[in-house]
């Protein structure tokens, strides 16, 4: 049963990025992704670290891929949201939308 | 033209220095993004983030082991002392080792099981054979760690640290930071973490839950009937939690005014056993019902949001309360007594309480639902790692450890206040809870049953706290000089008659001994010669012989009562010796005839006359006092052993002890030096065979 927390900005933006990069959600476009969207360098290692809490509350599944030489031989691990990761990111969009009806408006304020 | 290969070392880092299971997908991801244009400063920064996220990750999960076994190695020390006072001496090498092993095993053991205790659900339930292992592993490994320490510590700071075991107080090795008692603790916390290391449990952090409940005495069917929409009030289980503590602390206050005020000691001198259980029953009753008071006021308060939805019935929530309020008085009777039992009864009166409150509350509320689930928690407030917080056992040890030191320094009403907390905490996150729905004729009959179970306890308790309160009423006014006048019609036995020996501590022997030395006290030698000594050049020492007198005292006595026995003779020669449990104090008190300037004394020589064949079986400590200030400041110059006397003829051996004087002390001028002698904890029973000959004051 997964955790009834709600999703950090990082965790959200991984489970967004995920979703979005489909077959091809492995660390480096992931992490790609996130600096795209954050618009500074990211860490592969924290991606890592989230990613596996995520996993570790059933919001993703992560399985592991060909090794390529490319990459030293070594594997890729390509990760999957679950169905419970993408209600979890629904409910938070819903609880943001929620949230943003109450925003005043800048032209307002300026007045 | 730019490397193909990442940097050696930092892939050397990513391959062998990340902790737990290492990760080839990383490695390969980083190596992936090098190929792809990546400068080689991008691929150290990496790498050095993934082990130091890593290492955060590996060290995070174990933190509460980590602090626990910090906090509960702090208690090693004292331990220790109490190991060295239990421990029989006379058992030979291989049995007193294997004993020594045991009872240092009992302390790590009883160290995991409280550990586990804490996560109880998640320990028992999943890794109970771990746990078991874990046992082995911390008996296997203590020994070495023990041994190996020994040799590190003697190493690093040769020739070792001096220990002396048998001066060590366990109270005051708990809060002891220095060098020696750091060292002890090192073994028994490398064997906790050592031996608990695997089984750490990965502590899930409670969702927040919203709950909501219907009004009692409403139900749906009336609702339906009278064609009225059913509109649950939407509550925050915070909120319902806020509102039951307040509850409770409201109850609580009021028991507590009560018992101060109403539950008072019987004014007879020795009361009937019937008189008193009458009475502790009275007081277990007026405890519960102020509690009922306190409670019912805010229950039904205007503004309280249970007055208008109630969750449960308030007689119910009463019947669960009184339980714990009615233990109340016997708390206030111990802690006038100044006895640290109030501390007890506090924790165990908070127990019960927490506990069946902690099974009531959760039957409240309703398992969560995601339809109301709330919104109000703050978003986007993770940071890239967010560390297991589990704050509860380190409120307890916390909680623990002040209370030890509260009892040291006899404020039982903190240490009451903060068991009761440990009590409380440790039942809340202990306790299993059971979603079941709320059955209030059931839960009526068991908050009742469970009343009337506690009651008997709680009155034999209060029974007690009345029975020990005229106990030392009467033994205070004993001890006072005061005449009982209000037991006269008890008997004349109960009044303590002049040159009798004194009933105060024992029953027999004297309440205290004032010893003069031999010859009896001369008017005409002047003890000392302070004014070539203020004198400004004086190189002399100044010679006081002593012909003060010797004080033997028991606590909590500090100077002799009015009925001391009063003889001369010589510590050498006299055996004295507590004719009950409580230790014998010691002293000698040498009077001058007029004030000496501290700020004019470099140090002070003592000349001692020991028969005590121990060597440092005594400690020696010196005072200087000003008797013009009375309980003022004193200048403590330490203390140190007594060389032993030695096997010999049964002659006393002459040593004497130097104390240097510090040039600036609160005190500016004494005119009394007072030395105070501290046998170990094998003869504190015994007035120690030590005379005082003479002190030596060296000028500055």
């Amino acid at each position: 049963m997964a955790n009834r927390d709600y999703l950090g900005e990082l965790e959200l933006l991984l489970l967004l990025a995920v979703n979005h990069l489909g077959d091809e959600a492995y660390g480096v476009p992931i992490a790609r992704e996130l600096e795209k969207l954050r618009g500074r360098e990211v860490s592969v290692g924290s991606v890592y670290a989230s990613l596996e809490r995520l996993e570790g509350k059933g919001l993703v599944v992560s399985s592991l891929g060909d090794p390529t030489p490319e990459r030293g031989g070594k594997a890729k691990r390509y990760f999957r949201i679950t169905e419970e990761g993408l209600h979890q990111v629904q409910e938070t969009r819903r609880v943001l939308t929620r949230l943003w009806h109450s925003l005043p408006d800048p032209k307002w304020e300026r007045l | 033209m730019r490397r193909m290969e990442p940097p050696p070392i930092a892939s050397w880092m990513l391959e062998h220095c990340i902790p737990g299971r290492r990760d080839q997908a990383l490695a390969g991801d980083l190596e992936e993004a090098f190929q792809t244009g990546r400068s080689n400063g991008w691929y150290w920064r990496q790498s050095l983030a993934a082990v130091a996220v890593g290492w955060m990750k590996y060290l995070g999960d174990r933190t509460a082991l980590i602090v626990f076994a910090l906090l509960w190695s702090m208690l090693a020390p004292a331990w220790t002392a109490i190991v060295e006072r239990i421990q029989n001496r006379d058992v030979a090498w291989p049995a007193s080792v294997a004993a020594w092993l045991v009872l240092n095993l009992v302390f790590i053991w009883t160290g995991m099981l409280a550990f586990a205790g804490m996560h109880r659900r998640t320990v028992f339930a999943v890794h109970a054979r771990k746990l078991k292992r874990a046992f082995g592993v911390a008996a296997a490994v203590f020994l070495p760690t023990y041994f190996a320490t020994y040799v590190l510590a003697n190493l690093l700071v040769w020739p070792g640290i001096g220990v002396e075991w048998r001066l060590l107080q366990p109270l005051g090795e708990i809060v002891d930071l220095g060098v020696r008692a750091d060292v002890l603790r090192v073994p028994y916390l490398v064997t906790l973490l050592w031996s608990m290391w695997r089984l750490t449990p990965v502590l899930a952090v409670a969702p927040a839950v919203t709950v909501e409940w219907r009004s009692h005495g409403i139900d749906a069917a009336e609702r339906e009937a009278e064609g009225t929409p059913e509109e649950l009030p939407l509550r925050d289980a915070a909120a319902v939690h806020r509102m039951v503590l307040f509850l409770i602390a409201a109850g609580l206050l009021n028991a507590l005014i009560a018992g101060v005020l109403l539950c008072r000691l019987p004014e007879d001198h020795h009361p009937s056993v019937g008189s008193l259980a009458l009475r502790a029953a009275l007081y277990v009753a007026i405890g519960a019902l102020a509690g009922l008071m306190g409670t019912y006021v805010y229950w039904h308060y205007p503004r309280n949001s249970f007055r208008d939805h109630p969750p449960l019935p308030f007689s119910l929530f009463a019947l669960v309360c009184a339980a714990g309020w009615m233990w109340v008085p016997a708390m206030t009777l111990f802690s006038e007594q100044l006895s640290a039992l109030s501390a007890g009864v506090a924790m165990v009166a908070a127990f019960l309480l927490a506990r069946e409150v902690r099974r009531l509350v959760p039957a409240l509320s309703p398992a969560e639902s995601e339809q109301t689930a709330t919104a109000e928690r703050s978003l986007f407030a993770e940071s890239l790692y967010q560390s297991p917080s589990e704050p509860y056992g380190f409120v307890i040890a916390l909680c623990l450890y002040g209370a030890g030191w509260a009892i040291a320094e006899r404020t039982n009403a903190t240490a009451g206040a903060l068991l009761a907390l440990a009590a409380a905490v440790f039942v809340v996150k202990t306790t299993v809870l059971r979603r079941a729905r709320l059955r209030t004729s059931w839960e009526f009959r068991r908050a009742a049953l469970r009343l009337g179970m506690m009651a008997l306890p709680a009155v034999l308790v209060t029974f007690w706290a009345l029975l020990d309160g005229v106990a030392h009423r009467n033994r205070l006014a004993e001890v006072n000089g005061v005449g009982l006048e209000g037991a006269a019609s008890a008997g004349d036995h109960a009044r303590p008659k002049k040159d009798e020996k004194s009933s105060a501590h024992s029953g027999s022997g004297y309440e205290s001994v004032v010893l003069w030395p031999y010859p009896p006290k001369k008017e005409i030698v002047a003890p000392v010669q302070p004014a070539p000594l203020l004198a400004p050049g004086t190189k002399q020492p100044v010679v006081i012989r002593f012909d003060g007198e010797y004080w033997y005292l028991q606590p909590p006595d500090v100077r002799p009562g009015p009925l001391a026995h009063r003889a001369t003779g010589t510590p050498l020669d006299v055996h004295i010796a507590s004719a009950n449990s409580l230790p014998l104090i010691m002293q000698a008190h040498q009077y001058l005839r007029s004030p000496i300037a501290v700020a004019r004394c470099r140090e002070i020589r003592v000349e001692v006359e020991n028969r005590e064949t121990e060597p440092g079986s005594v400690v020696l400590a010196v005072w200087l006092k000003n008797s013009s200030a009375k309980e003022g400041p004193a200048v403590y110059l330490g203390e140190q052993p007594i060389p032993g006397a030695g096997a010999g003829n049964g002659a006393p051996a002459a040593g004497t002890l130097v104390f240097a004087i510090p040039a600036a002390t609160k005190v500016r001028a004494f005119d009394e030096i007072s030395v105070m002698m501290l046998p170990d904890s094998g003869h504190q029973q015994v007035g120690p065979r030590v005379a005082i000959e003479q002190f030596e004051v060296v000028p500055r």
